[in-house]
């Protein structure tokens, strides 16, 4: 071998460049990324946003354009290969379990094509079960039909991890379940991630889904990847507009720089307010710049106090929101825009708050609390 | 709930029992019967002679709904796979209805008889040195039934692709089943209660047919619904056209208990 601590482990999944038109419609357009083994990854964007189509394109349902990329598994281009010819297992959205057939013909179903003895078959299929938390006396021979969602997602997963698939693809799955279910399936999808050393590729519209269980998350928009990275970079650094207002909430102000001086770009805002923002590169005397600031970065203070270093736009409080662990107060800026801030409820009825609606407040926020955003 | 108990009372239940009683009564030579009763036309259906045409319609039945299934459920997987000439595909199979049961079995024997279009195609190409002979055999009989029922097969079968969910055709195929395994697994099973629909669609008509046989077979493929139209008309023993008639009826209401059988069996699953 070649010194091998010279070369870093390729990743298990690679997509280079990778679009797929549907007629006029370009549903993935020119995706890349690259998941390490064993991962948490997953795809999150709003419905038509291509994260199932880009899906689809890894298990092997559909392929890239003739000239729209390569996906690599393990190192090897599978452009071409059919799904089972593919180190991935599925989960599919509504599970698609066989009707006709018990959970445990279900579950055998792919070690049967795989011409797996008999004996060996009956121990894994059992296995399998209790890995997923299902009592194989109880539930082997029942029909799908005979269980409940959670059941039918468990054996769905079960049916997959049989195979032991390298990668595992999991098409919104737990979508269908009720709160509390999909909190626990949450934890224990992360848990056999981790266990059984599986990559897992998930993909959800649920932004709250992603940011719990990913190892690092792509989100996704019209097509493209507007970011990938860890659920805490996603969230405290959105790049776009989108990826700010997709996950979690975000008060967006924009604004033609004035000057650039010493690291910090001063801009003039709607309303005639100015504020300060870390200068990005291609910022200059004239540039239209928009931040990003998410509600829990704000602070409210009263107007005439002491001002600080940091930024401070004017408004009058419009209304007070209850959310439990925090309280939100929407506060109507001079330009007529509306922020949100979100203050920590340290109890309201013991500790009454000292904002009422229709007081004068400035918003303020800490100059590096701003995220610039890209066009 | 009345008016559906008084119309099946009026059109089936009395009508029914009127013929259950005749099959019971001494035949009159001019048709009807005479009162009293009388066993003799039930014991006449298990002559040989009439076993052996219960057979015959019972097998060319069987054979006609297997030959049907074999046709029809390609027919239905290219239907069920065509997009958007569905519904043109649909509509050509729908339209043979638009004309006579009569006419497109008279229409067979233009495509069947020694002048007609097959024969001449053959003896075009020289395949065959004199005419073959295709009418007024089973085969045309057989080639009646099935053209004429296939509509029947293909709908159910159709019906039951098209509830199919396409992602356990994906999930079989992620997990290994790929062309006719995956068939045989997977679609097959999942499409039988349309093929068991289709099949029974196909072969109750066929049991009860009568035309197909007259016209097509000549005399010499007599069929049950041709032993029973004779007894009413030319044969004028209307007990024992009664009793053949409850004969063939058995024969559907057993073909009926299976299938429902078949489907509790589905329910339970």
């Amino acid at each position: 071998m070649v010194a091998s601590h010279f070369v870093t482990a390729p990743p298990i999944l690679a997509l280079e460049q990778v679009s797929r038109r549907f007629g006029d419609a370009t549903a993935v357009n020119r995706v890349s990324f690259e998941v390490a083994r064993g991962e948490f990854f997953s795809l999150l964007g709003p419905s038509g946003s291509g994260k199932t189509t880009t899906l689809r394109l890894i298990a092997g349902f559909d392929d890239p354009e003739p000239d729209g990329g390569t996906i690599r598994m393990l190192g090897e281009v599978v452009n071409g290969r059919r799904p089972y010819q593919r180190p991935v297992g599925m989960v599919f959205q509504n599970y698609a379990l066989f009707p006709h057939l018990r959970v445990a013909d279900n579950i055998a179903f792919g070690l049967e094509e795989r011409r797996v003895p008999r004996a060996e078959i009956a121990q894994r299929v059992d296995r399998a079960l209790r890995l997923v938390r299902l009592d194989p006396g109880t539930y082997a021979r029942r029909r799908p039909a005979e269980l409940s969602g959670g059941q039918r997602q468990r054996v769905a997963l079960a049916r997959a991890l049989v195979l032991e698939p390298p990668i595992l693809l999991l098409d919104e799955p737990l979508g269908a379940l009720d709160l509390q279910l999909r909190k626990e399936m949450q934890r224990e999808l992360k848990q056999l991630n981790r266990t059984l050393g599986i990559t897992f590729i998930l993909v959800t519209h649920d932004q709250e889904e992603a940011l719990v269980m990913s190892d690092r998350i792509a989100v996704m928009h019209e097509g493209r990847v507007a970011q990938v990275g860890t659920p805490a970079a996603i969230y405290e650094t959105p790049r776009t507009a989108f990826v700010a207002d997709f996950i979690g909430e975000a008060n967006f102000f924009s604004g033609t720089v004035r000057d650039v001086v010493g690291g910090m770009a001063t801009v003039v805002g709607g309303g005639e307010a100015t504020w300060r923002v870390p200068a990005a590169s291609p910022m200059r005397a004239g540039s239209t710049v928009r931040i990003a600031v998410r509600p829990e970065w704000h602070e409210l203070r009263r107007p005439g106090g002491e001002m600080g270093s940091g930024n401070a736009l004017p408004g009058i409080i419009a209304e007070i929101i209850f959310l439990g662990e925090t309280l939100h107060v929407l506060v109507t800026l001079t330009d007529g825009t509306m922020a949100r801030v979100a203050l920590r409820n340290e109890g309201v009825l013991t500790n009454p708050l000292v904002w009422h609606t229709g007081d004068p407040v400035l918003v303020c926020w800490a100059q590096q609390d701003a995220q610039v955003l890209e066009e | 709930m009345l008016p559906a108990a008084l119309w099946l009372a009026c059109f089936f239940a009395i009508p029914l029992a009127i013929m259950a009683s005749y099959a019971l009564r001494p035949r009159h030579i001019l048709g009807g019967v005479y009162p009293g009763w009388t066993t003799a036309s039930i014991a006449r259906l298990f002559e040989p002679l009439y076993l052996e045409i219960l057979q015959r319609t019972v097998i060319l039945s069987l054979v006609a709904t297997f030959l049907a299934l074999t046709v029809s459920y390609p027919m239905a997987l290219v239907i069920a796979r065509a997009g958007r000439w569905r519904t043109v595909l649909l509509f050509l199979v729908v339209l043979p209805f638009w004309t006579s049961f009569l006419v497109r079995t008279y229409a067979t024997i233009f495509l069947l008889r020694d002048t007609g279009l097959v024969n001449q195609f053959l003896l075009a190409l020289g395949l065959v040195q004199e005419p073959v002979q295709l009418l007024y055999t089973p085969g045309a009989v057989l080639f009646g039934l099935v053209t004429g029922y296939v509509p029947f097969m293909v709908l159910p079968i159709y019906g039951s692709l098209e509830k199919l969910d396409p992602a356990l055709l994906e999930a079989a195929e992620v997990l290994g089943a790929r062309g006719w395994r995956r068939f045989w697994r997977v679609t097959w099973p999942l499409t039988l209660p349309g093929v068991l629909a289709g099949s029974l669609l196909v072969f109750i008509p066929s049991l009860g047919s009568f035309l197909t046989s007259d016209l097509l077979g000549g005399a010499k493929v007599m069929l049950i619904g041709n032993l029973i139209q004779n007894q009413f008309t030319s044969a004028r023993n209307w007990p024992f056209g009664s009793a053949l008639s409850f004969l063939l009826m058995g024969f559907v209401l057993i073909g009926m208990l299976l299938r429902a059988l078949g489907a509790r069996r589905e329910e339970s699953r």
